[in-house]
């Protein structure tokens, strides 16, 4: 496997991203402790500094780095889970599950929202159980779209 | 198939398969990268019968039949689940944030993300294995325990020296029959000619890690097998072949044993004796573990 094509980004394009999610969430994230880079596909991933200072050269590097978010059409970003969690304190664009719902969403399944943080429709929301950040999910015009990735869902064994 | 009789050359006569508990122990490292420990009590640990585990500041033995792996908790990647044994070699490889560190067997990430986390998630880690279905399940554990310090690499860690690259500690947690899980399973599928097998594989892949390390770096080496062809005979073959030593281990435990000098018509160097052999027990698994210096 080779590694994709990624493009690191300049202070200025990072604050764009900052400025995106203070837009669309109400809080203020600083990546300046981190390279961002952005993939072929959009996705949002950092990295630790150090990276620029070691001689990684020759070696038969497959990734690296977090993913925090993929970039969306109209300033949009769908955070994943540790994307969220950097925005746990979000003010707006949140929605709130008890814990038998929160259990639900990371399922898979159909959940009931407990309270809606100033929500914007056609926007993605981050889902709050608690204290903690669950990951996100698109609020379309028929509702909750689940996000969460098949890998990260509690599967439900017989066993 | 292994028979426990051999076991009892190694532990003494006495030595048993440990009875499986009432209820189940699983070994949990809280991952500070995401949670401290005292809010991963408050929030999780005070719902079950716990214990610290003695050798890692983070580490508890969670007493439950529950499946852990279900909870919310872990999904959001507040703990690992890992035998206490496993946690010890990032513990003794005493990651620093300035070094060059290889994990030359890493998926699927168990002690990768202990040494990221270690490491606070500063400086750098080069994560190898070799296939694309353990790498997946690495990059998997990566993202969910939020580590950004690392770097991974798939090649095949024999050959790995071969990339030229020189680094200051590497770990090398080397793929074994896995003995030290005392499962049926794992006693009825293990032959002779597999340890055998393995062995080989291991003298290679400590020595491609020798080729890599720098002039008095460290090496820490360790399987969760039992059988001292995968263990002790491994280190003896690479200080006798690089001249590499051995170090004394400064963590210890009542459920620590010193590596053994014979083994059936083998003999090896003293020094394998500062090597450390983990008995296993209900709460942990049989492991081996060496620290090596250039």
């Amino acid at each position: 496997m080779q590694i994709e094509e990624v493009k690191f980004l300049k202070r200025k394009e990072v604050e764009k991203i900052e400025e995106m999610i203070e837009r669309n969430y109400g809080v203020k994230v600083s990546l300046k402790d981190f390279m961002v880079f952005l993939t072929s596909k959009n996705k949002v991933k950092i990295v630790s500094k150090e990276i620029l200072r070691r001689d990684l050269k020759n070696l038969p590097i497959t990734s690296f780095g977090l993913t925090i978010g993929k970039l969306k059409r109209n300033n949009k970003i769908h955070l994943t889970i540790e994307g969220a969690m950097m925005c746990k304190d979000a003010k707006k664009n949140v929605i709130l599950l008890d814990e038998e719902n929160g259990y639900k969403f990371l399922r898979g399944e159909r959940f009931e929202v407990k309270k809606m943080i100033n929500c914007e429709k056609h926007n993605f929301l981050i889902v709050k159980c608690g204290e903690d950040v669950l990951g996100s999910v698109a609020y379309a015009q028929e509702g909750f779209r689940n996000l969460l990735p098949k890998s990260r869902r509690i599967i439900e064994s017989i066993y | 198939m292994i028979r426990v009789e051999r076991y009892k050359k190694i532990f003494g006569e006495d030595f048993e398969i440990p009875k499986l508990p009432e209820k189940k122990v699983w070994g949990i490292r809280v991952n500070t990268l995401k949670i401290s420990v005292r809010e991963f009590k408050r929030r999780f640990l005070y719902k079950y019968e716990h214990e610290k585990i003695p050798w890692v500041e983070n580490g508890f033995w969670v007493y439950s039949n529950e499946l852990l792996s279900k909870k919310m908790e872990h999904v959001l990647g507040y703990f690992f689940i890992q035998n206490a044994s496993s946690m010890l070699p990032p513990i003794i490889l005493e990651p620093k944030e300035d070094e060059e560190i290889l994990d030359l067997c890493a998926a699927p990430g168990g002690k990768t993300t202990h040494i990221a986390e270690l490491l606070e998630n500063r400086g750098l880690v080069i994560a190898n294995d070799v296939s694309n279905e353990r790498l997946k399940a690495l990059r998997g554990n990566l993202q969910r325990c939020g580590v950004v310090n690392v770097v991974v690499t798939k090649a095949k860690g024999q050959h790995f020296w071969k990339f030229g690259k020189k680094f200051d500690k590497i770990l090398v947690d080397a793929p074994c029959t896995a003995t030290g899980h005392l499962s049926p399973r794992v006693l009825q599928t293990t032959s002779y000619s597999s340890i055998k097998m393995l062995s080989k594989l291991q003298k290679r892949l400590l020595s491609s890690a020798i080729k890599c390390l720098k002039k008095d770096g460290m090496i820490v080496y360790s399987t969760c097998s039992l059988e001292p062809e995968e263990n002790e005979e491994v280190v003896d073959y690479v200080c006798k072949k690089f001249g590499v030593e051995v170090e004394e281990i400064d963590v210890r435990n009542e459920l620590f044993l010193n590596g053994i000098r014979e083994w059936e018509d083998k003999e090896y160097g003293e020094y394998v004796e500062k090597c450390l052999r983990i008995k296993p027990t209900e709460k942990t698994e049989g492991f081996f573990v060496c620290k090596l210096r250039k």
